[in-house]
């Protein structure tokens, strides 16, 4: 897909997002908040901005952007946002230092290390590393295994 | 001056110390690492900053961004790969003086330039910022809508090719603050049922994901088209002597008052001002039939204009709360961590956290001499750190920077989305700091705007009894309807001769 296609899809994408939030703001949970004067006013003006920025955008994309393919390796960012994704999940039901270090090494394998031992070495000995930094010399609690 | 000697006793403390230092190296090797840069030096730092005192959290993250600046004149130098944009006029000159062994020397001229020019600025600062700051304490909030307004306007249009995308960035940010609870009628709003977003969306997660989350996930892209780099041989930093000074010294002066000129708009950044000086030390050098040639007249402008930025930067962060560029936006939103509330009023309630950043900076900028020999030794030695293991390290130490300012999974989460939404908005060149700048600012203009609205109570006209928000709102809509007039005048000019013929 060209860039001037993806641009114009993203473009058209967030003016929808815009108009959505426009219409939100005259939902019924709002209602109350109708009566203070200005109250909603505010947000309504910002939504009609974004809406007219975003098809601005809209009107360059499909007026003056490239007609080019440009190169970007997506699965390489989905791997790499998902392997992040990952160590969040674990962050809070086995604790940092355990999902620190399967990340480190998960991470460091699919981005190319090859010598797998001196990683996950190198993953336990940071993470643990952090761990002391910031639950012992700054006082920040991090989640624990058991916590 | 009882608050600047109270400044200058606490900047003087050993933790102080210790902070600037260890910010200005870490800085340092940051800016030199290609791809890293004042940010994500600034952002992977935070999480340090949480339990720390105010000024020691400030010094430490005005170290970073010193360094930072610096640094990137180093890889420009020796691998003629800019560390950050800032330093890209400097590859122009100091990659070819390099290639004629002289990478010493060239690394000597970018130090001596870079310690004079951020001095010059923290002079600038200490000068400008009170009377700044003076003047702004008479702002109501009508100066204070024009003068948000216009400081948005300006950073949404300058930080974009196309004007629209940083609007649109400026707006995305500001209606990410509408998050949370209505200042009027203390109602949620826009929390689509979550309770976690009830308390609003979390800054530094916002800052964190979109962007050292996002440049991560950026360079797993990158890394992977990469060549290996060749570095130029260099034995030490060799500092210039003074009779190689004559002459050159209206240059580097005249850098450092671009520098710091350019500081102060917000929006413009460092890149910006090295650019300019470049150019102008290219016209107007009695040697510029030398550049490209490796003259250091070139390596002195770009050099002394880029760090000059930092404090000019800094001016109308400190004096009027709003901050030019991430970086200051960053430093605004720990102020606010440690309580502190940045705007007007910040020189009057907190004068010695202000005075001790003029201080630290100032600091960290005369530690650039020692860092630049140290770390001209060992930047061979830092290029071979894999660059797998510099992401995940990186990346650990962000999800700790989302995690400590509130101990919530739910900012976890908005970090990786905001870091999503950074790769996105990189691609389609939609510029990122427009929306942290807009969300920092997002609470306090909206509430400035609803007292606005009451105040004027329907009359629009009284704007014209405020001159100065008058002003302001004028200079706002130059930007934002200029471009389009000037489009207009040159299509209607272009179409003339053609009618005539």
């Amino acid at each position: 897909m060209t860039y001037r296609y993806l641009e114009t899809i993203f473009a058209a994408t967030m003016v929808l997002l815009g108009a959505t939030l426009f219409l939100h703001t005259f939902a019924e949970e709002y209602a109350a908040m109708s009566d203070n004067v200005g109250a909603l006013l505010y947000p309504r003006f910002l939504f009609v901005m974004w809406i007219a920025t975003a098809l601005g955008i809209l009107w360059n994309a499909l007026r003056n952007a490239p007609n080019i393919i440009k190169e970007v390796e997506w699965v390489r960012i989905v791997i790499a946002t998902a392997c992040v994704a990952v160590f969040l999940f674990l962050f809070s039901l086995v604790g940092f230092v355990i999902a620190s270090s399967i990340f480190f090494t998960l991470m460091a394998l699919f981005l190319g290390a090859k010598n797998v031992l001196a990683v996950v070495a190198l993953a336990v000995a940071y993470s643990y590393g952090i761990n002391y930094v910031f639950t012992q010399l700054l006082q920040i609690s991090l989640p624990a295994l058991g916590d | 001056m009882d608050a600047f000697l109270q400044a200058l006793l606490q900047t003087f403390d050993p933790t102080v110390l210790f902070c600037v230092f260890i910010g200005t190296a870490l800085g340092g090797v940051m800016g030199a690492l290609p791809g890293l840069g004042a940010v994500v030096g600034i952002t992977i730092c935070l999480p340090f900053t949480f339990t720390m005192e105010p000024i020691s959290a400030i010094a430490l993250l005005l170290g970073v961004y010193a360094g930072s600046v610096y640094g990137g004149s180093i890889s420009s130098i020796l691998i003629n790969t800019p560390g950050t944009p800032a330093s890209a006029a400097t590859a122009l000159e100091g990659f070819v003086m390099a290639k004629k062994n002289e990478a010493g020397l060239a690394i000597g001229w970018a130090t001596t330039a870079s310690v004079f020019g951020g001095l010059f600025s923290c002079m600038v600062l200490l000068f400008c910022a009170p009377q700044l700051a003076r003047f702004a304490l008479r702002f109501g909030p009508l100066e204070m809508t024009a003068l948000i307004l216009m400081g948005l306007s300006c950073i949404s249009t300058v930080s974009a090719d196309n004007i629209c995308k940083g609007l649109f960035a400026g707006i995305v940010g500001l209606s990410i603050s509408l998050i949370g609870m209505d200042p009027i009628s203390g109602m949620t709003r826009f929390t689509f049922g979550s309770f976690a977003l009830t308390a609003g969306v979390d800054l530094i997660s916002v800052i964190v994901g979109i962007f050292a989350v996002a440049e991560m996930l950026s360079r797993v892209d990158e890394m992977s088209r990469q060549a290996a780099v060749n570095v130029v041989q260099c034995d030490g930093m060799r500092i210039p002597r003074l009779k190689d000074w004559k002459g050159r010294g209206w240059g580097l002066l005249k850098s450092s008052i671009i520098g710091s000129i350019v500081g102060i708009l917000p929006g413009a950044g460092s890149a910006t001002a090295a650019f300019i000086s470049y150019g102008e030390a290219r016209r107007s050098s009695p040697r510029r039939a030398n550049f490209g040639n490796g003259e250091p007249d070139g390596i002195i402008a770009a050099e002394s204009s880029n760090n000059a930025v930092t404090g000019g930067a800094l001016v109308p962060s400190l004096a009027l709360g709003l901050p030019g560029d991430p970086v200051t936006a960053i430093m605004l939103a720990t102020l606010v961590l440690h309580g502190v509330v940045p705007g007007v009023r910040l020189m009057q309630e907190s004068p010695v956290i202000v005075y001790s950043s003029f201080l630290t900076l100032a600091l960290a900028t005369c530690l650039l001499l020692p860092l630049g020999w140290a770390l001209t030794k060992a930047f061979t030695w830092l290029l071979r750190i894999p660059e797998a293991l510099l992401i995940c390290m990186i990346l650990i130490l962000c999800v700790l920077g989302a995690y400590g300012v509130r101990s919530s999974n739910t900012d976890l989460w908005i970090m990786l989305l905001a870091g999503i939404v950074g790769v996105i908005f990189r691609y389609f060149s939609v510029p990122a700091a427009p929306l942290v700048i807009g969300l920092v600012l997002g609470a306090q203009f909206e509430r400035v705007v609803l007292q606005s609205a009451i105040l004027v109570d329907g009359n629009w006209w009284v704007i014209f009894e405020h001159p100065i928000a008058l002003f302001l709102l004028a200079a706002s809509a130059l930007m934002w309807f200029g471009p389009a007039v000037l489009w207009i005048y040159r299509k209607l000019r272009t179409q003339k001769p053609a009618l005539i013929s």
